[in-house]
């Protein structure tokens, strides 16, 4: 076995799998998505200059990888239905909830479930923040933004997450009503 | 409350891999592997091409020198002149190959000339070796679309390995037989991994052409319900059916689930009867086996949009869906389009150069596949820099193709 991936498996893959795994939602995407992480990595670990710290420099390359899976997925998804004239109503994410979540009480199955509704720069600095959490340098490290950036998209991220829980309790509690 | 937000997010559990080391790093190492193989055998399917390549230049170039030699053997002040015309014949036999940059720019833009020149130079080629009546276009990666004179055909779409598009394959039907038959031969037979697709998503359906009142269904059976299909597996379904229904003229399409009206596809519900005829620009799609096929692309969903719309489309490529390979190469360009009734005028930029003839094959039907949705019947094109490709005699009118990737059933 590769000494470079035994190394960085024992340090990172929990971090890495579940940073991306936060972020597509899907476990079989998830394990699809840290293998490909793995394969840029090893391909590329020669012209990593530690300059960076390691850990910020693979949850870099773990964020693109999602990123350009959830773009790609997101314009596959609106590529085909922009052919279907007949019903447009967009299709359910019918995606279980993995165990892990199902057996945490309910406002945290809550919070998972209003996280996904979050825009995409939110949910990064969301994970990256509160669920690795990284400093706020390490964040803006990771995806490449000012610390100034970082700090508003988290203030706001929070903000959403906070209404977004609200709303579904407001409409839970309107339906048992 | 913010602090409650932010406690619940950090209460979100730790999610693990549930696979070991081990299998990772396998999983790895096979899909490290997997561009060497492919590499490989690039190099393995072009490698046996160079020699029959220059076997051939050598003998063409043989030809050209012994030929007038055997005429013209104690004729020595004419031998001069007949050797300059051997090579003018030289360039006339190879008229499928790019025009040389050394030409007056006089022989890409009058057309006529360079033709009477080409009739007077051709009369020995056309002596030794007559044209082929009609055969087939074959190249080694570019599958050719079937032309309007081949008689009754299909279309069947086939998936890329990612479902990322549909490739849409025609193939020449068996008029002895139902339209349902050979639908179901084909869809029972195809083996679509020949040309690194998958199999086709409407394996597990029936089809029937009925006519009534004028109206001509194309009657879609599924064996099973639709309701559970993913929306990935719907849109494929949908748009084989619409394309198939398209390929068949049909006005609507009849949806049954074993015979019984009515289907639904996963989470979009009931599909539409119409015939989807919005016109949507070709591109150029390359499978693992290096095969390049001509995709559609998404429909144009401006309104009104004109064939300039989608050529010019199809010339940006689709910089979003990296898939989508644009049928235009990096130096070609359209300068001037003309459209008169079902009549159009196409020139490319006198800079325009096509490599091969392979290489404009795949531009000048993906135009003429793109303009037969708006109706035009014929298109003549201007400064290809080819006379002859394949069929297309390029100083006429050429009628638009019958359908896109014309398969053999095997």
């Amino acid at each position: 076995m590769d000494n470079v991936f035994d190394r960085l498996y024992e340090h990172y893959h929990t971090n890495l799998f579940q940073f991306i795994f936060y972020m597509v939602k899907n476990r079989a995407v998830a394990e699809e998505l840290v293998q490909e992480v793995y394969i840029k990595v090893l391909r590329s670990y020669q012209n990593y200059e530690e300059r960076s710290n390691e850990k910020t420099w693979l949850l870099a390359i773990a964020r693109n990888v999602a990123i350009d899976y959830l773009r790609t997925h997101n314009r596959r998804t609106s590529r085909w239905l922009s052919k279907f004239d007949f019903n447009k109503q967009q299709t359910e994410d019918n995606a279980p909830l993995p165990d892990e979540i199902l057996v945490q009480k309910e406002e945290v199955q809550g919070v998972y479930k209003c996280l996904r509704e979050c825009t995409l720069d939110q949910q990064q600095v969301l994970i990256l923040r509160y669920i690795q959490e990284l400093s706020v340098n390490e964040t803006a490290e990771i995806l490449n933004w000012s610390v100034s950036k970082v700090k508003t998209t988290q203030h706001r991220a929070i903000k959403a997450l906070r209404e977004l829980v609200d709303d579904k309790t407001t409409s839970q509690l309107k339906g048992v009503l | 409350m913010s602090d409650k937000t932010k406690s619940l997010l950090s209460q979100l559990p730790e999610l693990k891999d549930q696979r070991n080391k081990e299998t990772i790093y396998q999983n790895i190492q096979k899909k490290m592997n997997e561009p060497t193989q492919s590499r490989t055998k690039k190099k393995k399917k072009r490698t046996p091409w160079i020699i029959p390549t220059f076997a051939a230049a050598l003998v063409i170039l043989l030809a050209a020198l012994i030929t007038p030699g055997l005429f013209n053997q104690n004729d020595g002040p004419t031998n001069l002149a007949i050797t300059e015309q051997s090579n003018e014949n030289n360039q006339s036999a190879d008229s499928a190959t790019p025009k040389d940059d050394s030409q007056p720019e006089d022989a890409t833009e009058a057309p006529s000339d360079s033709s009477n020149d080409l009739a007077a130079n051709t009369t020995i080629v056309k002596e030794e070796d007559p044209p082929l009546p009609k055969a087939k276009t074959e190249f080694d990666y570019y599958i050719p679309a079937l032309q309007q004179t081949d008689g009754e055909s299909v279309v069947l779409s086939y998936p890329d390995p990612e479902s990322l598009l549909l490739v849409p394959l025609t193939f020449e039907i068996d008029s002895s037989k139902a339209m349902s038959e050979n639908i179901r031969d084909i869809l029972s037979t195809f083996d679509a991994s020949q040309y690194g697709l998958e199999s086709s998503p409407l394996v597990n359906a029936t089809f029937e052409v009925v006519t009534k009142n004028e109206t001509k269904t194309l009657v879609a059976s599924f064996n099973e319900p639709g309701n559970s299909l993913s929306s990935n597996e719907s849109i494929m379904i949908n748009d084989s059916v619409q394309r198939l229904a398209t390929s068949l003229n049909a006005d609507e399409i009849n949806w049954q689930t074993n015979g019984e009206e009515g289907y639904s596809l996963g989470n979009f519900g009931p599909p539409d009867t119409s015939v989807n005829t919005k016109p949507s620009p070709y591109y150029l799609y390359e499978t693992s086996t290096e095969n390049r096929f001509l995709v559609e692309g998404p429909a144009l969903n401006e309104e009104g949009a004109q064939l300039d719309v989608a050529l010019s489309q199809m010339k940006e490529g689709s910089p979003e869906s990296t898939w989508y390979k644009s049928a235009f190469p990096s130096d070609v360009s359209i300068y001037s389009f003309e459209g008169d009734g079902t009549e159009a005028t196409i020139a490319f930029t006198k800079d325009s150069k096509f490599q091969s003839e392979e290489e404009a094959m795949q531009t000048i039907e993906a135009i003429m596949l793109a303009a037969s949705q708006y109706n035009y019947k014929t298109i003549l094109f201007e400064n290809t820099g080819f006379d002859q490709i394949g069929n297309y005699s390029l100083n006429e009118k050429l009628s638009v193709p019958q359908s896109p990737n014309a398969v053999q059933l095997k």
